[in-house]
């Protein structure tokens, strides 16, 4: 089976988002880059399918700025076979135009799965597995938990709000992965050493420009003033409960 | 290309909320801009919850619950398929060719707003939480970095546009009554095609019927102060007494104490409910990008300095397992 997981580098969780000057960029200098949290999910799921089907290839992709390199190399340390950076000078927003670059590349090769994190945490936009599905005309199935492989056909477990549904498909097939139950290993650093001695493919991409979306300015979100400590222990619930009831009337 | 699409959802034979709220802000683009406000319902929707439609400005209600086969036949659509949804909208897009197409932030909308717009190379925003008809198109906020920035776009006027509505976070409101036009329409997806798609097997639902973090207006938390997943029966016991949801932060569902559904945070869901109540919960970064934009926030935590206070309403300092079955108690007594 040949799988290809897409990956895409952000700003660690923990990191504090500032906005630079022309408040239409993020400040570069205190961010520390990380691969998209549901990225690493996939990861893992595409990584425990090759442990059990030592006939497995997996390939990893990314497209981004000379620095998605190192995420690439980690990717590689913990086992996948080849990686592909498609190199950009900056990242790029329009989600139309990474889904085009991205299902031009992608149909180059026959993949079985191809594995999307459900989103990237940086641009929050939900969007880009879906869109390679209906340009390449792969199914999708979108925001899945997990999924197993048998026989050429796929069963995944799609997050819906209050529920799982059970989806079953063909090969091949896109996933996009929400939060899984297993979290990505760590490399060791003697295979970290050894993947660095590995050669990532490297295409150059002319960026394309689509100024369809303008953006017009970055804010922070308005802050919450400090509200007020009621009190210690169980003797402050009654006038908690009373706030509540009586002048938020919210209970 | 003139008018509004909404695409509206049923859950439990109901319209949904989020549909709801899609509905009044769409009503609203179409009295500014002057033009049609028209509707779609995948789905077979009772009589009741079209009664309910008139009261949502609507001219034109598009109602798909079959596909049609090449050959003619008609079946009922069972169950959720992208594909086939995907093919439903199109097939109204090509009857009213619309300027705008609105969805709401559900696992639905997510799903199927960007197929429609790759499909038909429409500008797309998703998850917004304000919009607004300027000269230039259409402007619309939406949080990105899980909301510790807020960006502002223009879709610009020379394309058709979808946009989704972050749920919960725009006002439902009713107009006066009108009888829109209602036209039934079918899908056009052929047999051997349906045979090559994913299809819905089952749907599970948990154990005990439970409210979604996404959708409740109350929301009760637990965190790592909880000590033990067996403690969260307190949790559980509050949200019951308020209709409330259970959520929990990062760290006890990737301690396996609770499932990742009820996540909120970076990770897990984005919520913006009338009343949060935060329970052993310090209030880490990762967390607070998920409930910061909450109504109304409560802490109940031991440790008078954890940051969770410095964005709460409220806040009671001490032991969560006097305070909180003592909160339940309070309740249980009026209500």
């Amino acid at each position: 089976m040949k799988i290809l997981i897409c990956i895409k580098q952000v700003p660690d969780t923990a990191t504090k988002i500032k906005i630079s000057e022309n408040k239409k960029t993020i400040e570069q200098t205190s961010i520390k880059y990380e691969i998209n949290p549901y990225d690493e999910y996939a990861i893992e799921e595409a990584l425990r399918l090759k442990e059990n089907d030592p006939n497995t290839t997996i390939t990893v992709m990314s497209l981004g700025p000379e620095r998605v390199k190192q995420s690439l190399t980690k990717i590689i340390a913990i086992g996948a076979d080849n990686a592909i950076h498609l190199k950009t000078n900056e990242d790029i927003k329009n989600s139309f135009v990474v889904a085009k670059i991205l299902a031009n590349e992608i149909k180059k090769e026959r993949y079985d799965l191809i594995l999307f994190g459900k989103k990237s945490v940086d641009q929050d936009n939900n969007q880009i597995g879906i869109m390679i599905g209906e340009i390449n005309q792969i199914p999708c199935i979108s925001n899945c938990t997990e999924f197993k492989i048998n026989n050429n056909t796929i069963t995944a477990h799609r997050e819906i709000e209050g529920a799982i549904q059970i989806f079953e498909s063909k090969l091949p097939i896109i996933i996009t992965q929400e939060k899984g139950k297993n979290e990505l290993r760590y490399p060791s650093l003697r295979n970290l050493m050894a993947a660095k001695k590995k050669t990532i493919e490297s295409i150059d991409i002319v960026e394309q420009i689509n100024d369809d979306i303008e953006l017009i300015k970055l804010e922070y979100p308005p802050v919450r003033k400090e509200g007020k400590i009621i009190g210690e222990g169980k003797e402050a619930v009654s006038e908690l409960v009373r706030i509540l009831r009586e002048e938020r009337k919210i209970i | 290309m003139t008018g509004i699409l909404s695409v509206l959802e049923l859950k439990n034979d109901e319209v949904t909320n989020s549909s709801l709220e899609v509905l009044t802000e769409a009503k609203k683009i179409a009295t500014e801009k002057k033009q049609d406000n028209n509707a779609i319902v995948i789905g077979e929707i009772n009589n009741n919850n079209v009664e309910k439609l008139k009261e949502y400005g609507i001219n034109s209600l598009f109602i798909c619950s079959t596909n049609t086969n090449k050959d003619g036949r008609i079946t009922l659509l069972s169950g959720y398929s992208p594909e086939i949804y995907t093919m439903a909208i199109s097939s109204v897009i090509e009857i009213i060719k619309p300027e705008i197409i609105i969805f709401s932030g559900t696992s639905v909308g997510k799903d199927l707003a960007p197929r429609i717009a790759v499909n038909n190379e429409y500008s797309i925003a998703t998850d917004c939480i304000s919009i607004s008809v300027k000269p230039e198109g259409l402007e619309v906020k939406r949080p990105i970095y899980a909301g510790k920035i807020i960006e502002t776009v223009i879709l610009k006027t020379n394309n058709p546009k979808v946009i989704s509505l972050k749920i919960n976070s725009f006002n439902i409101k009713k107009q006066s009554v009108n009888e829109p036009k209602i036209k039934s329409i079918s899908s056009n997806v052929s047999e051997n095609v349906i045979q090559h798609l994913p299809v819905l097997k089952e749907t599970i639902f948990p154990e005990r019927k439970t409210l979604d973090v996404s959708e409740a207006s109350i929301i009760v938390s637990g965190g790592r102060g909880m000590k033990d997943p067996k403690n969260f029966n307190i949790i559980e016991e509050l949200a019951n007494t308020l209709n409330a949801a259970v959520g929990a932060s990062r760290a006890v569902v990737d301690a396996g104490w609770r499932p990742h559904s009820e996540q909120v945070g970076q990770t897990g869901k984005i919520v913006s409910p009338n009343l949060y109540i935060a329970c052993g919960i310090s209030g880490a970064v990762q967390h607070q990008v998920g409930m910061i934009n909450s109504k109304c926030i409560v802490a109940i935590n031991k440790d008078k300095n954890a940051p969770i206070f410095k964005f709460s309403d409220y806040g009671i300092v001490g032991d969560l397992f006097e305070i909180v079955p003592e909160l339940t108690k309070k309740l249980k007594v009026k209500n």
